[in-house]
């Protein structure tokens, strides 16, 4: 170890002044002794005149010549000036205090390696080139020293875990995690592949890369984002700086998910350092990453998007000319990036291969112009929704195929002919029925409502897919989605009116459609309409009217009036037809999740029972519809606690699907998630691990990974890391929950709020004592909009906020939420509640923390109360 | 929320006990005072290039603030703070200096980093002679070295040395006016421009 790095020892070995004296010689002590007699005859004279300080120095000291002339000499500094010494050291200060370390550690050991030089710095740490010491061959590996130390065991424990995400990381495309660990001084440090390369901008230009060379490149690059996403590590701090390629042209990604490792949230105290100590890079920040929210994969797109800009035009698409993060805040957040194809110069053409810079903007315009700015949409909905989005269309342009952007573009060209050619409305309003109408049969058939609602989600997801561009101004995708809606709804009634039982069709699909997207006062209009329709023809068709209309009350929550919806649907079904139909079947498990709702759980067992029996009747046992009823009886039963029974039905339903469904296929994925949710509340969470891990991976493939219930099995798989204590996988899947609130998932939703719950919980159990209370917060607040006052669900967050200061030791603030929320909870659910016993196991623990021993054991037996 | 800080806060204690001069109170300190500046240093870098604008003031005190997790230590704390920080700081700068001085090694590659990594030119001062400078003069008139040391590099006013050191203001100035006439001459430079504070 150098002599002078800064470990905690040679810390401590600062001089405090006054302990100096310790260690001197005796010259050293004449020498102490002569200058406090030179400081005496200073301070003496030096308020004189000039002309009476040498008679007042010899005074003091007779004849001591050499003493008079060390004094003048230091007269004549006072009067001098040199600005070295007045304005002290502000640039050489902060320089050093950043780089003092580092330089430092050239020719020490971190762990087996030993440092060999520095190989670059920034603002999370500091890059080394290190060598294995205990390997005969000397392995180059490079280190990444983290600039600031990890202060509690806990934060540690999160380090290694997390570092063990990232080592299990293996692809061709990105450098290896080898190793790490933490230095004498408290600082982490990682080992990684050493790689010797170029960023891939630099690569690309020094050899003159064509466009398609550097698309192609630019797949790889993709591939090794996609790769780190599917294992639900996102980057965080793409850039071409970690973007290197190597002399074979091979590209390596570094610094995977590192960022993320070492990102540690802001004291909410210190709003002055928002986003200060969040790594990234504010060139190739995402909007969301600039406001300081929550990052998902979708910032990686982003990323990818502005280095894929820079690879084709040579420059970004946002110039700033400070680094300050304002102005890069305002560059991003406040104008659109420009197309690529209108900002090249001929010495980007050059580099590229292309005679003029209007050869290569006709390259460019087009196709690639649109995947770009794809890529770099603000909004991230409208951004691809994966990185294999973004690669595959780049593999259609280079096939010279269509492009999924450019049919974006297709779809809002075509949205606004619509709206100025009324003719052509109702041919492409027909042309959505026809495309719409198996898919809305097919939910018809679907025999859970949440079935069903995926099938309708399905619908509107067409719809949004086509004619979300139509408007694309107004901002929020639904508002869109529903104008297109509502002209098509006006316009079916004044262009149909001669052809009623299309209307009728049409009608239903609409109100699928609003259904779909919770208007469903809208879509009981237009079953309402639908209904009229049809009833002034007889009674044909108007069960299945009903039905939609039942679902309606269903998904509004009026258990009443969908259950008499649906028993009117029955009794006409009945007086039509003494012959039992899946028709029938569906109306009885339909009337079977109403009671399910109500919470009449034995009533849903038996009407879902019912159902199960008609469906075996009429259809083959290993029928899909057969199999969704066993599914329902299956989650009935295990509400009635019987899980043992339930997960083997789940299991056999599973077995069912995956015969019929060999490919992927949405039936399958909600079969795993239900025996993922058996599994998970009998205790068995190492097996629901895996059954929700396979969940995601299905859903993500079909519904992708911004679809409703793709969130919602990430949320119960937050709860399921949770519970096995895989905090930091906890985080990351409600983080990516949390991406969806606003657009999938309402703000409102109970599961916003439950997931910023889970999440400040899990942070807290990291040592993350900022960010756990930013969360809980957040959490509390939502309840507070949305719920009633004096909700237990309130003072259940409540409770775990008063559970969060107990940690932090703000005993104080930890009794002002534990003592009232508990209250709240007792009153309403009793004392033996597993809530009510859960917040006085927290007043206990406040109290004894505290010291407060008498208070803590009069709670204390009232949580005897169960034990 | 709004409630009063933790009485005891721990780093409030830390520093009660190392004023009086407990070791293991200072070596539980100075890492954690040390790891304060430098992350403050290290972000302000990050962010703006070529850059006078961070005082050695603005960086003490952000330390402080962070150090003591927004609560409000006594007074007395806050003082002891700053002569520590001051400590550490002087010694970071040595730090440097030296390593500087000990290799002049081959030119850097960057493997994962930007542009930022640029550095940044030698300071003002032969920092080696002054903190020489220093502990020479710490030996006779440790008080002076050490108001030295909390303006040099903490950036302080005389009116918060005279309170770190409790002491008044006329000694305070009386000090630093012979320490920096005898830094001066100790570096062979001329004396600093006198300040606005010292008549």
């Amino acid at each position: 170890m150098l002599p002078h790095q800064p470990t905690n020892a040679t810390m401590a070995d600062l001089p405090p002044a006054e302990t100096s004296l310790d260690t001197s010689t005796a010259g050293d002590r004449d020498g102490a002794n002569r200058l406090r007699r030179v400081r005496e005859l200073f301070d003496a004279v030096v308020e004189r005149e000039f002309g009476e300080r040498d008679a007042l120095l010899e005074q003091l000291a007779p004849g001591d010549a050499a003493l008079h002339a060390e004094v003048v000499a230091l007269l004549q500094a006072d009067g001098a000036t040199d600005v070295r010494l007045s304005t002290p050291l502000a640039g050489a200060v902060a320089t050093s205090l950043s780089a003092s370390l580092d330089d430092t550690m050239v020719g020490t050991r971190l762990g087996a390696y030993e440092v060999v030089r520095m190989v670059g710095r920034g603002g999370m740490g500091t890059v080394y080139e290190a060598v294995r010491v205990d390997d005969q061959y000397r392995k180059r590996v490079a280190i990444k020293l983290v600039q600031q130390g990890l202060d509690t065991t806990v934060a540690l424990v999160r380090f290694r875990r997390e570092r063990q995400i990232l080592a299990n990381l293996e692809h061709r495309n990105i450098a290896t995690l080898l190793d790490g660990g933490v230095a004498a001084d408290g600082r982490p440090f990682l080992v990684m592949e050493f790689v010797q390369g170029e960023p891939i901008t630099k690569w690309c230009d020094a050899r003159r890369a064509t466009v398609r060379e550097r698309l192609a490149l630019f797949r790889q690059v993709c591939a090794a984002v996609q790769h780190a996403h599917k294992n639900l590590v996102v980057h965080r701090d793409i850039k071409p700086g970690n973007i290197l390629v190597t002399g074979d042209g091979t590209v390596k990604l570094l610094d995977f998910g590192i960022a993320t490792l070492l990102t540690v949230d802001d004291d909410p105290d210190m709003p002055i350092t928002r986003g200060a100590s969040r790594a990234f890079t504010p060139e190739y920040a995402s909007p969301e990453q600039l406001r300081g929210d929550v990052l998902t994969t979708a910032s990686d797109v982003y990323a990818l998007g502005v280095v894929l800009f820079e690879l084709l035009t040579g420059r970004r698409p946002h110039v700033v000319s400070s680094r300050a993060l304002i102005d890069f805040e305002r560059a991003v957040l406040d104008t659109l990036p420009p197309r690529p194809s209108t900002v090249v110069g001929d010495d980007a053409a050059a580099a590229r291969g292309e005679r003029t810079a209007e050869r290569l903007g006709r390259r460019l315009d087009g196709d690639l112009d649109a995947i770009v700015l794809r890529a770099l949409a603000m909004e991230v909905s409208r951004r691809y929704a994966s990185v294999d989005a973004i690669s595959d269309d780049l593999r259609r342009y280079l096939d010279d195929r269509p492009v999924h952007a450019q049919r974006d573009w297709a779809g809002y060209r075509l949205g606004k002919f619509v709206r100025r050619n009324g003719a052509a409305v109702t041919a492409s309003v027909l042309v959505m029925i026809a495309l719409i109408g198996g898919v809305a049969t097919t939910a018809q058939q679907a025999r859970r409502a949440r079935l069903a609602q995926v099938q309708a989600e399905q619908v509107s997801g067409f719809l949004r897919a086509i004619l979300s561009s139509v408007k694309p101004a107004t901002g929020g995708r639904d508002v869109s989605v529903s104008e297109v809606l509502d002209s098509a709804a006006a316009r079916l009634k004044v262009e149909l009116a001669d052809q009623p039982l299309a209307r009728v069709e049409l009608e239903r699909v609409i109100a699928a459609s609003y259904q779909s997207l919770g208007r469903y006062d809208d879509a009981e209009r237009h079953l309402r309409e639908a209904l009229a329709l049809r009833r002034a023809r007889g009674r044909e068709g108007v069960v299945v009217i009903l039905n939609d209309l039942g679902l309606v009350f269903l998904g509004r929550g009026e258990w009443a009036r969908a259950d008499s919806v649906f028993r009117a649907a029955l009794a006409l079904r009945d007086s039509l037809s003494s012959v039992p139909d899946t028709m029938r079947a569906v109306l009885y498990d339909n009337l079977g999740t109403v009671a399910h709702d109500r919470g009449d759980l034995k009533e849903a067992a038996r009407l879902h029972g019912i159902a199960l029996t008609e469906l075996t009747r009429l259809l083959s046992p290993t029928d899909d519809r057969v199999a969704i009823a066993m599914n329902n009886v299956a989650v009935a039963r295990g509400d009635l606690n019987e899980w043992a029974a339930a997960e083997s039905v789940h299991r056999e339903v599973l077995a069912i699907v995956r015969r019929n469904h060999p490919e992927p296929h949405t039936i399958v994925a909600d079969a795993e998630n239900s025996l993922a949710g058996a599994l998970d509340i009998q205790g068995k969470t190492a097996a629901a691990e895996s059954a929700f891990v396979r969940t995601l991976n299905l859903r993500k493939t079909l519904l992708g990974d911004r679809h409703p219930d793709y969130a919602f099995t990430l949320f119960a798989y937050a709860m399921n890391q949770m519970d096995l204590a895989k905090y930091a996988n906890a985080i990351a899947s409600c983080e990516q929950v949390l991406a969806f609130r606003g657009t999938t998932i309402p703000e409102a939703h109970p599961s916003v709020a439950s997931c910023l719950q889970t999440m400040g919980r899990a942070r807290d159990q990291l040592g993350d004592t900022a960010g756990g209370r930013a969360a809980l917060e957040a959490s509390l607040a939502l309840r507070k909009k949305y719920l009633p006052a004096g909700s237990w669900l309130l003072a259940s967050s409540e409770s775990v906020l008063g559970e969060h200061f107990t940690k932090v030791r703000d005993f104080l603030t930890a009794d002002r939420y534990l003592l009232p929320a508990t209250a709240v909870l007792a009153e309403q659910m009793g004392d033996a509640s597993p809530r009510t016993q859960a917040s006085l196991a927290r007043v206990v623990a406040l109290y004894e923390a505290w010291g407060k021993a008498d208070l803590a054991l009069s709670f204390r037996r009232r949580l005897a109360t169960k034990n | 929320m709004t409630d009063e800080p933790v009485a005891d806060h721990l780093v409030s204690r830390l520093l009660r006990d190392a004023n009086r001069g407990d070791r293991v109170a200072i070596d539980r300190l100075l890492p954690m005072v040390y790891a304060e500046l430098h992350q403050i240093a290290e972000r302000h870098m990050a962010r703006e290039r070529d850059d006078h604008t961070l005082q050695p003031t603005a960086l003490v005190h952000e330390a402080y603030v962070r150090l003591a997790h927004g609560a409000a230590f006594d007074a007395d704390s806050r003082m002891h703070f700053l002569r520590l920080a001051s400590q550490v700081m002087r010694r970071v700068l040595v730090d440097h200096a030296r390593s500087r001085q000990a290799a002049k090694r081959g030119g850097a590659l960057l493997v994962t980093l930007d542009e930022s990594a640029a550095g940044h030119e030698a300071p003002l001062l032969d920092m080696l002679a002054l903190d020489d400078a220093l502990t020479r003069l710490a030996a006779a008139e440790p008080r002076c070295a050490e108001v030295v040391t909390l303006r040099f590099f903490a950036g302080l006013e005389v009116a918060e040395i005279a309170d770190a050191l409790g002491v008044s203001t006329a000694t305070v100035k009386r000090d630093w006016r012979f320490a920096r006439a005898w830094l001066a001459n100790a570096l062979d430079v001329a004396a600093p421009a006198d300040e606005r504070d010292d008549g």
